[in-house]
């Protein structure tokens, strides 16, 4: 429990104007009706200097209905206080520590009461989870004296947490660019070898085997040759998501803002990747740095859903730590493995990450950039950013990079289209 | 000089306190009318004052804040609303936030001629300080260094916003590059 000193509210400042005013107009024209009056005043102002605000000794206890629900589940908070001093709080307010990933969906994380000694005081709201481990603020006790003219601020502490661990949903398959690794799997490559795609005939081989015979050129030439398809290999691939403040960015207050928005669907795409049989990891570009290296395996899947659940990197409010950029970017590259692939997931609404993004994908790991859109069209100013924005993103396809502008459609949808419009 | 008041203050009650329990003293206190009236008015001038040092103070309290919502992130742009609302001051200290906000539009307006136009960026850019990209004097005007706004125009733009022309002037200019990103100035 921490307190402050207390201080003046200056809720009574002036009243001694009452005083003066009634005994001003009593004592001339003789009204002892007027000089009661200025009594009264007399009596508030010492009143109003009567007592300070009393340092308050207040225990709390926060329970949650239900401490790990799914996402979108309602959860009834219960706060008690107690009065565990001696003396009677005549005025309190309490104003609990909501977290700031949380919104309060009913009821209200605030009271009004006094508190005698060893008298408690409970009030109860409900939340509405959302993905991330939400740690509440110590609640907040305002303490006045009886006239409210001294007030000191008290803040009371007790450690709850909630955690809420969404599902990784698969979305449709990922367009995954060239950049393969020697293991089999999906992607198709230029390489001659076994597959489904058509790639070329060659003289035949001893050994190659009888299905890949070219039947029809045999019957009609008397040729043996053997058709080769593209190779299907698996790739690697590191799931980079922009959480600098600058992607802090949402159109409205009801839609979840580019971080959010950017965690879901890396989610999505890391579990359709896995069940390809792709390698995949996790990275964050912004202050606070969350590496998962790439590969396989079901633990590896836990470990991710942990983690784009509850790591600070991708809190639903930006970190107020520092950011060096040149920095991370640096660290991202040394721990890039050369034959990874990235995709970013970025709202590009500045310049630098534009840079990152060309960068990274001229450093030879392919890159393909999913953006969730926040910009809206309702003032100039928010349709400039919304054309600057429209701007990076014709300059990066422009370089090269494959990027999906992802509007108010699910991605799923989004992917399906540019799979149509890429494979063509 | 409070110290000096209260002093006084005290002085006078304490007297008060004496002549009303020692009453043949009351004779040596001045009961004149002028006197009274002098006490009333002194009186009534320390209620103004009062009053008026009770207007010159204000109320304290903790700020609680809004524990109840959640974190509400700003949306793309609104960082350009405090540049914009010091880029219309017509003094020198607007010059900068001014240069900001053209510079940003015209790199928008940059590549969308160059698209629309086929041209190179620098090319574009030449257009854009002539004036040639457009057939809007008043964007012409916003983007172009070489480029003044006929009379008649200014005049329209100071009738549409009397209180922000240059406000004005930005919305039209983003909407002609809107326009021209959208159907390539044709439309």
């Amino acid at each position: 429990m921490s307190y402050v000193d207390a201080v003046d509210t200056e809720h009574w400042a002036g009243i001694g104007a009452l005083a003066f005013a009634a005994f001003a107009l009593g004592l001339p024209f003789q009204r002892p009706g007027l000089f009661l009056v200025a009594l009264v005043g007399v009596g508030f102002a010492a009143y109003a200097r009567f007592g300070d605000a009393p340092a308050a000794d207040l225990t709390l206890d926060r329970e949650l209905s239900d401490p790990s629900p799914s996402p979108d589940d309602e959860v009834t908070v219960t706060v008690t206080v107690e009065n565990a001093g001696s003396s009677t709080i005549p005025d309190l307010r309490l104003v609990d520590g909501v977290p700031p990933g949380l919104s309060v969906t009913d009821g209200t994380a605030r009271l009004g009461t006094a508190l005698r000694p060893g008298k408690r005081a409970t009030f109860s709201y409900t939340v509405t989870a959302t993905r991330g481990a939400h740690d509440w603020a110590p609640l907040t006790a305002i303490v006045r004296n009886a006239s409210g003219s001294r007030e000191r601020r008290v803040e009371v502490d007790h450690e709850t947490t909630l955690r809420c661990l969404p599902t990784l949903e698969a979305s449709s398959d990922l367009p995954l660019r060239g950049l393969t690794t020697p293991y089999s799997g999906r992607v198709a490559t230029d390489v001659a070898g076994s597959g489904l795609e058509f790639h070329s005939t060659r003289e035949y081989r001893r050994g190659d085997p009888l299905s890949r015979v070219d039947w029809n050129r045999y019957a009609r030439s008397g040729e043996l040759s053997t058709v080769s398809f593209r190779e299907e290999r698996a790739a690697t691939v590191v799931l980079l998501i922009d959480s600098r403040e600058a992607a802090y960015r949402a159109p409205d207050e009801e839609t979840p803002n580019a971080v959010e928005r950017s965690v879901e669907a890396a989610g999505e795409a890391f579990s359709a990747l896995l069940s390809t049989g792709d390698r995949v990891g996790i990275a964050s570009y912004g202050p606070e740095a969350c590496w998962l290296a790439p590969t396989t395996g079901e633990q590896h899947r836990a470990t991710a859903r942990r983690l784009l659940a509850d790591h600070p990197a991708f809190s639903v409010s930006p970190s107020e730590e520092p950011f060096y950029p040149s920095i991370a970017l640096r660290r991202l590259r040394r721990r890039l493995p050369a034959d990874a692939q990235i995709v970013l997931f970025s709202p590009v609404t500045d310049d630098y990450i534009a840079t990152v993004a060309e960068r990274l994908d001229a450093y030879g790991h392919q890159l393909t950039l999913i953006s969730p859109d926040p910009t809206v069209d309702d003032t100039a100013t928010h349709r400039l950013a919304r054309l600057e924005r429209d701007t990076r993103l014709r300059r990066l396809r422009s370089h090269g990079i494959r990027v999906i502008d992802w509007g108010e459609r699910p991605l799923a949808v989004e992917l399906a289209r540019a799979t149509r419009r890429w494979s063509r | 000089m409070r110290r000096r008041l209260a002093a006084l203050g005290a002085v006078a009650v304490l007297v008060g306190l004496f002549v009303s329990f020692q009453q043949e003293f009351a004779g040596l206190i001045p009961a004149s009318w002028v006197f009274v009236l002098l006490i009333a008015v002194a009186a009534g001038v320390q209620s103004v004052t009062t009053a008026l040092a009770r207007r010159r103070t204000p109320l304290r309290g903790a700020e609680t804040g809004d524990p109840e919502r959640r974190y509400e992130a700003p949306a793309p742009g609104d960082d350009l609303r405090e540049t914009l609302r010091f880029a219309r001051r017509s003094s020198r200290r607007g010059d900068r936030p001014r240069k900001q906000i053209r510079e940003r539009i015209a790199s928008v307006a940059v590549a969308a001629v160059a698209d629309a136009e086929d041209c190179s960026e620098a090319a574009a850019r030449e257009k854009l300080e002539s004036g040639e990209w457009t057939d809007d004097p008043v964007a012409a005007w916003f983007l172009g260094e070489e480029v003044r706004l006929p009379p008649a125009e200014r005049a329209r733009l100071l009738a549409t916003a009397p209180f922000s022309q240059y406000e004005a002037a930005f919305a039209r200019t983003v909407a002609v590059v809107d326009d021209l990103v959208a159907h390539g100035g044709g439309g």
